[in-house]
């Protein structure tokens, strides 16, 4: 007795094969992100009112970030038509570096107050991702 | 800076003289600003038009307590000789920078009666450089596009900020002369001016972005300089930061002059969400943003763009620029986008904290966007706040993602004592799921390098043995093995 329709049992096999791989398969590749600065809120820095003759000088906010993040060049996962995963290779510290004021001199100029770093930290991490196949099946 | 003309006191002069610090200048500079009376606009205006050296001043400033000398009158109009004796605007700059650096030394030997005497003695020699050149302005440009040649970086530092505080002057007296006259003959080139000579160095963007941002001096008359400015940003000769700045205050002007309407900018802003400068792309999605009715579209453009460069730039804009809510719902919306936010959050927290730490607990409820959950943790993490310890304990002890808790370990490392720094690692290595997972590994190193900074070497000792038995990355096992040599003593642990 012939097998029942021989081809189309082979033709599910051979199907299935890629599914259940693409069952497993994550199916992602990265993309990269360029490194970023980000200035956090101004704080008052030389902000005494100062006044010469009928002006009021106003020196404000702007002259001194509370803080400055630096996040390094990374790459992040994004789905991929592909059959590849990717992997962390390494990861960078976010960086976060804090300012304050310090007023040294009676100066009228902006010269009068000093926008400083104070501290230096680590606020989270991101990470150098590689992309590669997956493992296909019996291999 | 913001400079804000008064109303003019009663005899100016008189009460100068009385503190033996004040000049005839200071009171002659305090009579030629311009006030909102009409003859004194008229005054103001009789200087702004002349150009040339305008009045009757004394150069020399005094500040030893001495009764003022009387003042050697000088007539510029119609007396050049009389005119070639007073010091030239360039050493009037000099002078400044002397008198400042020299109050500067006076400060830091507690001089400090000293120094107010010679701060007081600045102060009237402004007035006096002020109230004698009504192209003040055009002069200190003319300096300020002139590097200081002495090369030495302090006096070149200290120069800047005289230059750049007179032209803050001039540009608020010639602002409210205009203002007051509706005529903006004298303060618009100025500023075209100020325009042109921004790109050239580093030291001249900060100048002009701290005297034009935000301030209402840009005019539909510069907006082809300032297009221009954008146009350099999207060949990269230009800080697209400054592009944006620039671009995004003419617009706020123009809308507040009533010489385009919000409608008529939302038209551009859409039109122009589709350039293919991303300056431009940014600038429309700040002004979208802004506007109730067109907040969703811009969003949806961004998502259905999947414009990632400007959407990680509009997310800060967002964070620093709008009302805390609609920057949070704006941040919120941008998250499929943009993989992490770290420092939008961290802008937002520092504006709005309880704002952040009601998100975070409204998310952990619903245990939904765990990549916006880590990011909620460090916005609010940071601030300092006595929420932000409640919050970081919270997610350290009760969210199911391990990237959030992570993040609360960062919070910990950096913000609290050593002890509980230790005990948040401790914890997180606690769960296989991430003592099993290189990556999550390798950010637990780098939150140990915080611990390094309080010097605390036995709590390194402990989590570099633990870590040292873990399967680490090979960047992360370097990264540990070096923050080991340089924390141990004997460079390991025991």
């Amino acid at each position: 007795m012939k097998p029942l329709f021989p081809p189309t049992i082979a033709l599910v096999a051979l199907l299935a094969a890629p599914l259940a791989a693409q069952g497993n398969c994550p199916m992602q590749t990265t993309r990269h992100v360029p490194a970023s600065t980000t200035i956090g809120p101004p704080q008052p820095c030389s902000g005494a009112d100062y006044r010469i003759a009928e002006i009021e000088i106003r020196l404000t906010a702007g002259m001194c970030p509370s803080f400055v993040v630096y996040t390094p060049p990374h790459d992040y996962a994004v789905p991929s038509t592909q059959m590849t995963q990717v992997e962390s290779i390494g990861a960078q510290a976010i960086t976060m570096v804090t300012f304050r004021c310090v007023t040294r001199w009676l100066l009228f100029l902006p010269i009068g107050s000093t926008c400083e770093a104070s501290r230096q930290m680590n606020v989270g991490a991101v990470h150098t991702l590689l992309t590669r196949p997956c493992a296909t099946p019996g291999a | 800076m913001t400079i804000h003309p008064h109303p003019r006191r009663p005899q100016p002069g008189l009460r100068l003289a009385a503190t033996g610090v004040a000049l005839l200048a200071a009171a002659i500079a305090a009579w030629m600003y311009p006030r909102s009376s009409p003859p004194a606009a008229a005054a103001a205006r009789a200087l702004a038009s002349d150009g040339q050296e305008a009045a009757a001043v004394v150069a020399a400033p005094v500040g030893d307590g001495a009764p003022a000398p009387a003042p050697d009158r000088i007539e510029a109009a119609g007396e050049p000789a009389a005119a070639t004796a007073l010091p030239t605007f360039e050493e009037l700059v000099d002078r400044l920078v002397a008198i400042g650096r020299r109050t500067a030394a006076l400060v830091q030997e507690d001089e400090l009666e000293g120094a107010q005497t010679s701060d007081t003695e600045a102060r009237a020699l402004l007035g006096t450089l002020l109230a004698r050149f009504a192209d003040a302005g055009e002069r200190a440009l003319a300096l300020l596009a002139d590097p200081d040649h002495t090369g030495d970086p302090e006096r070149g530092q200290a120069r800047t900020f005289v230059l750049q505080l007179v032209l803050a002057a001039e540009l608020a007296r010639r602002h409210e002369v205009a203002t007051v006259n509706a005529d903006h003959s004298r303060i618009e080139p100025l500023v075209g001016a100020l325009l042109g000579v921004l790109p050239q160095a580093e030291r001249t963007i900060e100048v002009g972005l701290h005297l034009l941002d935000r301030q209402p001096y840009l005019r539909a008359a510069h907006e082809p300089a300032v297009l221009e400015l954008v146009q350099a940003a999207s060949q990269g000769t230009f800080p697209r930061p400054a592009a944006v700045r620039l671009l995004s205050t003419l617009w706020d002007n123009l809308r507040q002059a009533g010489v385009r309407t919000s409608e008529e900018l939302s038209q551009l802003a859409m039109l122009l969400l589709g350039d293919a400068d991303p300056t431009r792309r940014i600038v429309a999605c700040r002004q979208l943003l802004a506007d109730p009715r067109l907040a969703a579209m811009a969003l949806a453009w961004l998502r259905e763009h999947a414009d990632r460069p400007v959407a990680a730039e509009v997310a800060t804009l967002a964070a620093s620029e709008l009302e805390p809510a609609t920057a949070l719902r704006v941040l919120r919306e941008l998250a499929p986008i943009l993989d992490r936010a770290t420092s939008a959050y961290l802008v937002l927290g520092a504006r709005a904290p309880e704002l952040v730490a009601d998100a975070y607990r409204e998310l952990l409820a619903a245990n939904t966007q765990p990549d916006v959950r880590t990011d909620l943790v460090a916005g609010i993490g940071f601030t300092g706040t006595p929420t932000a310890r409640q919050i970081v304990e919270l997610a350290l002890a009760n969210d199911p993602a391990p990237a959030v808790r992570i993040q609360a370990g960062f919070v910990l490392t950096a913000t609290a004592d050593a002890d509980a720094g230790e005990q948040a690692l401790q914890q997180l290595l606690d769960d296989p799921r991430v003592a099993h997972d290189p990556s999550h590994l390798g950010a637990i190193v780098i939150a140990l390098h915080n611990l390094e900074a309080g010097g605390a070497t036995n709590q390194i000792d402990r989590l570099g043995r633990r870590l040292r038995t873990l399967p680490l990355g090979e960047s992360s096992r370097q990264s540990l093995e070096a923050l080991l040599a340089r924390s141990l003593p004997g460079g390991a642990p025991r």
